[in-house]
């Protein structure tokens, strides 16, 4: 066991784990953070997603000890912490949601995609979200939610 | 012990709704059969709910919660099956709070599947709401001295025809409580249905955008320990052995059990890691080394001859692709 500080939702946590344990793992079972979901382990489906440093990556690949120090760790609960992200009414503006456990990485891969490019074209919108999977295919209403929140700047 | 759907629509038809008076005799009476075999248990505590019947509960504030019986995979039962009681109540979807039922039997049937949902409840729950209007509205009938024809409801309160007059749920549920269930309570024509197949939004999908709405895999109970199942690669597979010693050596790993399990076609068996969190449970399980025995497989399968198999079938309706 080895003890890690890291930075999740700009507060500071203490972790005492494995080196090799992914930060997925880190977030739902030893910090209690359960909005990043687990949908396959193997870097496939984009459930896990997560921002770090502002970049979205998939958590179930991204083992404890290889988190940079000081790294900025944000998940779905940081996420419109305090008033809805525009993404998130977008989200429930288009009933986005069928089942809704892949849209916490979806949420997370847009919100990445805005910030980077605030007006995508379709394009950008199926490249950036390609490795998030939704088995219910809600991913018409994604791409026309991503759309809407785009043309919706807080 | 198990209910299953058309027991619970046997009695739905009958005697449905029964009627709980938390306030007159401090009991929650579930379906009527649920009842005998379960303990009816005295209801302790503050009253300020009253369970007209188990799917409605009105506080005397106001608040209407309706208890949704079916699991929400994605198919929208949160939304659609409280909309049934909710219709008939004459409440909108805005006004009520929706929980999900807790495993009790007093719900019947907790399970989602076979597109049954609204199928098997279409007409119960209906009529709960329905009943559960009535009484609302004899009660407010009575305390006003008139005809119940001279009263109707809307959005969880009962008016009085021609005046101003009205009364909340909330007042008149104790009242009402007290009342017979209508054993045949009249249901809305579907062409005055305002909230059944109308566009609403479902009130749960905030919780689906900020990763609040909780999966079964979020749950978590006291003490709670995870397991890792390592199956047999191929189907009637056997243990011989189980090598576990590097398994064991993981940071986290409490046990390993062999697990028998009796089937309809046959006993599987696996071995399951038990660890204090999933990640150890995994990776003990990725150390283990079991052997198998597949000998009981006296054939193969694959997928094109077992379908031309099925073809071949009595009462076999389908072509080979
Ligand atoms: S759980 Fe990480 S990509 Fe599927
Ligand atoms: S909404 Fe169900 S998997 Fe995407």
């Amino acid at each position: 066991m080895k003890k890690y500080t890291i930075k999740v939702n700009h507060k500071p946590y203490d972790v005492e784990a494995e080196p090799d344990v992914p930060l997925l793992w880190i977030l739902r079972d030893y910090l209690g953070l359960k909005g990043t979901k687990f949908g396959c382990g193997i870097a496939a489906c984009g459930a896990c997603t997560i921002h770090l440093n502002n970049n979205p990556v998939r958590s179930c690949q991204l083992r404890i000890s290889t988190i940079p120090a000081g790294a900025q760790i944000t998940t779905i609960e940081g996420i419109g912490a305090d008033a809805p992200h525009p993404v998130q009414e977008a989200w429930v503006e288009l009933q986005v949601p069928q089942c809704g456990y892949c849209q916490s990485g979806q949420i997370m891969s847009a919100v990445a995609l805005l910030a980077r490019k605030p007006m995508p074209s379709d394009k950008d919108i199926d490249a950036a979200l390609a490795g998030n999977l939704c088995r219910c295919g809600t991913y018409d209403r994604i791409r026309k939610a991503i759309h809407l929140a785009a043309g919706n700047p807080k | 012990m198990s209910l299953n759907d058309d027991n619970f629509l046997r009695t739905g038809r009958r005697d449905f709704i029964k009627r709980a008076s938390l306030a007159t005799l401090g009991l929650a009476i579930g379906i009527d059969s649920f009842s005998k075999i379960h303990n009816i248990t005295p209801h302790n505590g503050t009253v300020d709910n009253f369970e007209i019947n188990p799917f409605i509960l009105i506080g005397l504030d106001n608040t209407i919660t309706i208890v949704n019986p079916r699991n929400d995979m994605g198919q929208g039962t949160l939304h659609s099956v409280p909309a049934m009681i909710a219709e008939e109540l004459e409440v909108s979807l805005a006004q009520i709070k929706i929980i999900q039922s807790d495993g009790q039997s007093k719900y019947g049937a907790q399970t989602s599947g076979n597109s049954s949902s609204i199928r098997r409840l279409w007409l119960p729950l209906r009529k709960a709401g329905a009943a559960t209007k009535e009484m609302l509205i004899k009660a407010a009938a009575r305390q006003w001295g008139v005809l119940e024809s001279e009263c109707y409801a809307r959005e969880a309160r009962v008016f009085r025809k021609g005046s101003d007059t009205s009364l909340t749920y909330g007042e008149l549920a104790g009242a009402a409580s007290k009342l017979e269930v209508p054993a045949d309570p009249v249901l809305k024509h579907p062409a005055d249905f305002s909230i059944i197949g109308k566009d609403i939004k479902r009130a749960e999908i905030p919780a689906r955008t900020n990763g609040k709405a909780v999966y079964g895999i979020d749950i978590e109970v006291p003490g709670m320990v995870y397991a890792s199942i390592l199956h047999s690669p191929m189907i009637f597979g056997k243990i011989v052995t189980i090598e576990d010693s590097d398994t064991l050596k993981i940071p986290g790993v409490l046990r390993v059990i062999k697990c028998e399990r009796k089937m309809i076609h046959r006993d599987a068996e696996s071995v399951a890691v038990i660890a204090t969190d999933w990640w150890a449970a995994l990776k003990g399980r990725n150390a283990l080394k079991v052997q198998w025995d597949n000998s009981n497989l006296t054939e193969t399968l694959d997928t094109e001859d077992y379908f031309k198999k099925l073809c071949k079938g009595e009462g076999g309706r389908h072509q080979p692709p």
